[in-house]
């Protein structure tokens, strides 16, 4: 069996946590959101993810070390935004591991490919669970101008692998 | 399509440049649109028509990471964040959630490429 190359310790992507804001109510999407994230230096990724974290509408998940999220080659049935924790993603010829922010299947199962990563937990692992059957039932509804930049950015993602 | 508004450039001209407040983003109708590094001039990317650009940057509140220049002429559909923002607010949660969690998805893409 060939050996996969490993990060070891070397975490590839990870939104640091460390400015995590109060955002004392403020609703992302509207001035004062921005004007709070500007004032604060947030990273692009981390306004998106803080904002992200506000949605109330996806289902928590709880993994344990070492247990499965996902298989590579397998439907996706749930994509899976990392809340907390560590998991190792393999595409059977590397290794990587990744923290919050990380986001595994969302591109892959809007297109109904199969999972591009195996991931395991490290650790303790929090995700939010996106529900592909619900999401899949709502796409066409989504606003066409967004579903076109949807679209292109899932093509960036998918041919970046 | 509503929110959208659309807008031609001629060859040459530059829509915006590398550390510029992000204000629009764009969906290319037809034409190219060239991507080049800030300092170096390097064209990174050649855009073509159903490509979009400068969305990450308007989403998340940010400046350019690189300047866009139309190679020829071209036809666009232009939207600003407020335009955005309006759509995304009379959007489902699920349909803010997926074009969010999209552009996480290739920030830790990009990363994971870096990386290897």
């Amino acid at each position: 069996m060939t050996e996969l190359a490993s990060t070891d310790e070397d975490i590839a992507y990870e939104v640091s946590m460390a400015q995590l804001p109060d955002f004392h109510g403020i609703q992302p999407d509207t001035l004062l959101w921005n004007t709070t994230c500007d004032s604060l230096g947030l990273t692009s990724d981390q306004r998106i993810f803080y904002a992200l974290c506000k949605s109330t509408h996806i289902d928590s998940h709880v993994f344990h070390p070492n247990a499965s999220i996902c298989r590579a080659g397998e439907d996706v049935h749930q994509a899976h935004i990392v809340v907390d924790g560590y998991v190792e993603l393999s595409d059977g010829t590397r290794k990587v591991k990744v923290g919050a922010g990380a986001v595994i299947g969302l591109a892959e199962g809007i297109i109904e490919q199969p999972h591009t990563w195996s991931a395991i937990a490290v650790g303790l692992v929090t995700t939010n669970a996106i529900s592909m059957t619900k999401l899949l039932r709502e796409w066409p509804l989504f606003h066409k101008g967004l579903r076109g930049i949807e679209r292109c950015t899932i093509s960036r993602i998918t041919d970046a692998k | 399509m509503s929110g959208f508004k659309e807008v031609s450039f001629s060859s040459g001209t530059t829509l915006f440049k590398a550390g510029d407040s992000a204000t629009n983003l764009y969906i290319l109708q037809s034409g190219t649109i060239d991507l080049s590094d800030g300092t170096s001039g390097h064209v990174f990317a050649q855009l073509g028509p159903g490509d979009t650009f400068g969305e990450q940057a308007v989403l998340a509140g940010g400046v350019r990471s690189a300047t866009a220049t139309a190679a020829t002429d071209c036809l666009c559909l232009e939207l600003n964040s407020s335009g955005l923002n309006a759509i995304l607010s009379a959007e489902s949660p699920m349909s803010n959630l997926v074009f969010k969690a999209l552009h996480l998805q290739l920030f830790m893409q990009n990363a994971v490429n870096r990386a290897r």
